[in-house]
């Protein structure tokens, strides 16, 4: 394929108490195509809570990094509005969720923001089809979602596979357990955005961030080696 | 985990929950049955609530409003099923304690249902949690469940909730927080018959001989403290009062010193007077 890559860390992994100021690190290594993943969770569609659009709309005022929500919340549609106008760049919502996705993504749309739809790791990539045409990426969830330390599930690459076959123009995301030794078949099967928490944050995050990255821009964009963004951190003299 | 003696963990300050014996600490029932006016016993409490706080420096804000002269952290967690809002939730609150807080952290659950959530919290460092009894199914069994964690416990008051769910439970809540204005944003005003209330739940307090903190949250400002104080609470929540422009600990002091100079006004013996 021959669409962007973006690296989307994902704020959760970061220090929550500092989040201006872990957003302003990060964003010094972010390419055109990278943002801030940020994973709304309400107790309710899954068993964790994370934390809603006021403390985007505090994040907001602090960053001007692509502001990318996951709405893992059990009425999407109530969440429009106030994330239009906490700042959010690209919304969203679960398959799972609603039961009319074409009328989400027309509201979505119509408050200026792009928009995706996520699938869980048992939904099945065709009940996606009927609205690729209008949707600016699929998030493949790689992870059963709300639940930490999960191990990347290699069976989701059949979907993201799938997906890509049918739509070489749509964006593809993955989220959960993608890390160095997981990335390449990620980037095979044809994701270009890939969302990292942990390895990402705990670990060396400039040399992390282009271990993904050229991992993506060489197997699915096909890139030579000499043509792949350098590593960077602390890894790039090795 | 440590495990120590409840009692050794009710008084500590700012420790983060440890869990306790499986049976739940005795009740001081001490004869705090006030002679005359000095039923006051404890001191006023400073809450601010980081609601209004800027949510993306968190430790910075808390930080300096604790440096402000602040007592406390209320940390009020929203599910968007209890509450039409959906704010923050125990990782936030692990963020904070491993940002170096140390003062009592009180979380205001404003989710249904609350069991679930309540060992997440403990883990995560909460001193204080209370809920809605319409939040929970088994109101006595949540309060169990809370003070088995080794954190306070407490009960949180709509403006419309009677004090008839505290009645058969106050030998289990060490909180009683009052809503003076309905739950779910910042900014609201102060819902004036929520005094009367006050002292109301002053009466039902002291009446038990139990040792137990009234709340209040909701639209508390320099301009009503001290009435506030003189209805009988004795622990503040201030939202926007504290969290404002200038977002500087010179502010924050100014204002929490502002709020406790009306305190020191409040004529306590008041409420007492009120027939």
């Amino acid at each position: 394929h021959h669409l962007p890559v973006g690296i989307g860390p994902s704020v959760l992994a970061s220090d929550m108490s500092r989040l201006a100021e872990e957003s302003a690190e990060i964003a010094q290594h972010f390419k055109e195509h990278d943002y801030l993943h940020l994973d709304v969770m309400d107790g309710h569609f899954v068993p964790n809570l994370t934390f809603g659009a006021p403390v985007i709309k505090s994040l907001r005022k602090h960053t001007k990094a692509t502001l990318d929500a996951h709405l893992m919340v059990s009425d999407p549609a109530q969440w429009v509005d106030d994330m239009a106008d906490a700042g959010v760049d690209r919304l969203t919502f679960h398959i799972e969720a609603t039961e009319d996705p074409a009328a989400l993504i027309r509201r979505v749309k119509g408050r200026g923001m792009k928009v995706g739809i996520a699938l869980k790791p048992k939904t099945p990539a065709d009940c996606v089809f009927p609205y690729c045409e209008d949707l600016d990426l699929v998030l493949v969830m790689t992870v059963e979602p709300g639940f930490g330390g999960q191990s990347f599930m290699a069976d989701q690459m059949a979907k993201v596979r799938e997906l890509r076959k049918r739509y070489p123009r749509l964006s593809i995301e993955v989220d959960g357990g993608l890390n160095a030794e997981t990335i390449d078949a990620a980037a095979v099967a044809g994701a270009n955005l890939i969302v990292a928490g942990s390895y990402v944050f705990k670990g060396d995050r400039a040399l992390n961030m282009s271990v993904l990255r050229r991992s993506v821009e060489k197997h699915g964009l096909g890139l030579e080696d000499a043509q792949l963004t350098p590593l960077e951190g602390g890894g790039a003299d090795q | 985990m440590v495990k120590s003696t409840a009692v050794a963990v009710l008084a500590t300050v700012g420790v983060a929950c440890a869990f306790a014996p499986a049976s739940a600490p005795s009740r001081p029932t001490s004869s705090l049955r006030m002679a005359n006016n000095a039923w006051h016993r404890k001191d006023f409490q400073i809450a601010p609530s980081i609601l209004s706080a800027d949510m993306a420096k968190l430790g910075e804000e808390v930080d300096n409003a604790m440096a402000a002269g602040a007592d406390v952290v209320h940390f009020d967690v929203m599910d968007n099923h209890y509450v039409p809002n959906l704010t923050i939730g125990p990782l936030v609150c692990k963020a904070l304690r491993n940002h170096g807080v140390k003062n009592d952290i009180d979380v205001h659950l404003m989710v249904s249902p609350v069991d679930r959530i309540v060992g997440d919290f403990a883990e995560a460092g909460a001193s204080y949690i209370t809920f809605h009894p319409e939040a929970s199914p088994h109101v006595d069994r949540t309060l169990q469940l809370i003070k088995s964690t080794g954190c306070k416990s407490g009960l949180v008051f709509n403006p419309a909730t009677p004090l008839d769910f505290a009645k058969y439970v106050l030998d289990k809540v060490d909180i009683i927080l009052l809503m003076s204005v309905n739950p779910g944003f910042g900014g609201q005003a102060f819902i004036p018959a929520t005094l009367d209330k006050l002292r109301e739940a002053r009466a039902m307090i002291d009446e038990s001989g139990f040792d137990i903190r009234l709340e209040i949250d909701g639209g508390v400002t320099q301009n009503n403290i001290k009435e506030i104080a003189e209805a009988g609470a004795d622990m503040f929540v201030a939202g926007s009062a504290v969290f404002k422009n200038p977002r500087t600990v010179e502010a924050y002091t100014d204002t929490i010193t502002k709020l406790r100079a009306e305190l020191a006004a409040a004529q306590i013996g008041k409420a007492l007077q009120k027939a």
